[in-house]
């Protein structure tokens, strides 16, 4: 597998004071340094809590936000060269589905319009027939009967797999897919899942998919990255992840997902008493999940720990658990 | 009083059905729910989107859309027909004698108003309180939730708190007045998992610490895997199973508990999709106007019966089941 796509040290600030002269004071730093690579057919997972800043990189990789600092490689090829000379092929190659499959559909119109607009824009010719071999590649069948109906009149999981027919009309190279399962019920969830593992068998489409489950998680990832207040806190394959968590946060996130098998031990009882901010203040210096974190120590605040190698392709930022070095 | 089964219970529900107007449609969402909450349990109904649990929730509070229709049956708390109250008498259970925390607990808090605020109020208007002693009751209320730097937070508004601690001052409002039945309608859906596991452990030592019974209603498995000691399964409106919690879990009969019960997702657990395949027929999200079994057009063992009528409740062991396979 070679690499398809580089996310190299990307920043994106977002501004949430100004000062009297409109120049900005204050930042949320959403994307605060963020480095990886998929290689292409993999299904790479970004996995984080709110303000962890995953949604933010999940829409610049798509093409959505420009990064403040910071490039994205697909193929090698820079997103600020493609900006400049040929913006849409970012979003012929790289297309997003959304979290929330009710706001992401206009409501007044039908599904032969949401799945044309994609080929519209990029002037791919097409007809009806293509249309409803999409709806049948994602389940929707009779398509024909789908093509006319309103996006009102499905439910949530129709209406994802509707998320999903648009997205692959133009037969991406790349699938950033945001939540797509955290607003589906149980059931919904796993044939959700099951489908896009076949898409990718079928038209080899590389994923980035961003979810705060651990569950989902460990079902349809490859390699996962933790992230935590706009910092990679550990990256490395499903199995380095799930079997040898190093980095405080990731256990954390471990610890407290809820069995769903019943008959495991209650987790409840051992749970420790988290110290929670009450609000998102990230400190201005040092390790960003410092002030929740056990086995902090003096420097854990004052400098900010690097990701570090600490097996082959499994990366830690912690150099308290990999006793290595701060920056 | 009335017989000994409801001298347990300290909500009676008993055959409600309601039906939403939608233009010149009624839509079915309850059709004869049976449910109990024994007093001092943690009682979980799961159901998916469309089960109408949400619905559940509402009526019991009455605090159902305008197009709500009552169509038939009865609440009874601690032996009292809810729905034959005034709403000058339903305005003194709401808040004292039964609860509420909801979703999503930062819309459900006034923006413009501190912590304190907020707290000040609900004291008076629940207790009586004046100021200063609703001050000091408040933050009384805010260690027993474990919220850090309680004089801190007071001064909070409700964009500056997170989605956990929003929910640990909603929890404070809705136990301020000590009620008997706390009633959680997907406390911990839109709250991130490391603060999931906090809240839930919070509810299950309010009811263990202070006897307040809760209803527990919520989609996700884990979440009534944590804490609920009964459990009801739904399903379009109807409850398909019900029964100790353990019970069910170790031995699901209704085929609909069967299947969320493997199609949840967990860490280390690999959902066999063979199995899966078995339930994907067509499912029907309307479920209007069918009679028989509401399960029937996703159900791999459905027979002629079950197209035709609805399957009584049919106790086994501990637990009931609403299917014609038993």
């Amino acid at each position: 597998m070679t690499s398809l796509l580089q996310v190299e040290n990307v920043h994106k600030y977002f501004p949430t004071s100004f000062s009297i002269f409109r120049k900005a004071k204050h930042f949320v730093r959403a994307v605060d340094g963020v480095t990886f690579e998929v290689k292409r057919g993999e299904r790479f997972c970004i996995v984080g809590e709110t303000g962890s800043g995953k949604t933010t990189l999940a829409r610049i990789i798509a093409g959505l936000i420009k990064p403040d600092s910071g490039e994205i490689y697909i193929e090698g090829t820079a997103y600020s060269y493609l900006y400049k000379t040929r913006p849409k092929e970012i979003h012929r190659r790289v297309q997003i589905i959304f979290q929330d499959p009710y706001s992401a559909l206009n409501p007044k119109k039908n599904i032969r319009y949401i799945l044309e607009r994609p080929l519209k824009i990029h002037k791919i010719p097409y007809n009806d027939d293509d249309l409803k071999h999409l709806l049948e590649l994602v389940g929707l069948s009779p398509a024909k009967a789908f093509l006319e109906k309103l996006s009102s009149q499905l439910s949530g999981g129709q209406r994802q797999r509707i998320l999903i027919a648009r997205a692959l009309a133009l037969r991406p190279e790349i699938i950033v897919a945001d939540e797509p399962v955290s607003m589906l019920d149980a059931s919904a969830k796993v044939h959700v899942l099951e489908l896009l593992n076949d898409l990718r068998k079928k038209f080899n489409i590389t994923y980035v998919m961003i979810t705060h489950e651990m569950g989902v998680a460990y079902y349809f990832c490859d390699r996962i990255a933790v992230m935590y207040l706009g910092k990679l806190m550990e990256l490395g394959s499903s199995k380095d992840i799930f079997s040898n968590p190093t980095h405080p946060y990731t256990q954390l996130l471990l610890t407290s997902t809820l069995p769903s098998d019943p008959s495991a031990p209650n987790i409840l009882s051992s749970l420790e008493d988290l110290r929670e901010p009450p609000s998102f203040a990230s400190p201005s210096r040092g390790c960003r999940f410092s002030s929740r974190c056990k086995w902090a120590v003096d420097k854990c605040f004052q400098l900010e720990p690097r990701l570090v190698e600490v097996n082959p392709g499994h990366y830690v930022a912690c150099p308290v658990r990999t006793k290595g070095e701060w920056d | 009083m009335l017989s000994s089964s409801s001298d347990e219970s300290l909500l009676n529900i008993r055959d409600l059905k309601i039906c939403y107007q939608q233009g010149e449609f009624l839509i079915e969402a309850l059709n004869g729910i049976n449910l109990k909450v024994r007093k001092g349990s943690v009682t979980a109904v799961i159901g998916e989107s469309g089960s109408g649990k949400t619905t559940l929730a509402h009526a019991i509070l009455r605090i159902l859309p305008s197009n709500a229709k009552i169509v038939g049956g009865n609440i009874l708390f601690k032996g009292q027909d809810l729905f034959k109250l005034s709403e000058r008498e339903m305005e003194k259970i709401r808040g004292r004698e039964i609860s509420m925390i909801f979703q999503e607990p930062v819309s459900h808090l006034n923006p413009v108003m501190t912590v304190r605020e907020h707290l000040i109020e609900t004291l008076n208007l629940l207790k009586g309180l004046d100021k200063d002693r609703a001050v000091k009751e408040a933050l009384e209320l805010l260690k027993v939730l474990k919220i850090p730097d309680p004089e801190k937070v007071m001064n909070y508004y409700p964009h500056q708190l997170s989605g956990g601690m929003a929910q640990r001052i909603l929890i404070a409002l809705s136990i301020a007045a000590k009620p008997s039945l706390l009633i959680a309608d997907e406390p911990t859906s839109a709250l991130d998992p490391t603060i999931q596991a906090q809240i839930l452990r919070l509810l299950r030592d309010l009811n263990r610490n202070l006897g307040i019974s809760i209803l527990l209603i919520t989609h996700d498995l884990s979440v009534v895997s944590a804490i609920a000691d009964y459990i009801y399964v739904m399903y379009a409106g109807k409850i398909c199973e019900h029964g100790i919690f353990s019970a069910i879990l170790t031995k699901p009969r209704h085929p609909y508990t069967q299947i969320l019960l493997a199609s949840t997702l967990g860490v280390g657990k690999r959902v066999g999709s063979e199995s899966l395949k078995v339930f994907e027929k067509a499912s029907s999200e309307l479920f209007n106007s069918l009679t028989g079994c509401k399960f029937y057009p996703r159900c791999p063992y459905a027979k002629e019966i079950c197209k035709k009528e609805e399957p009584p409740p049919k106790s086994i062991e501990e637990s009931s089941v609403y299917c014609f396979l038993y």
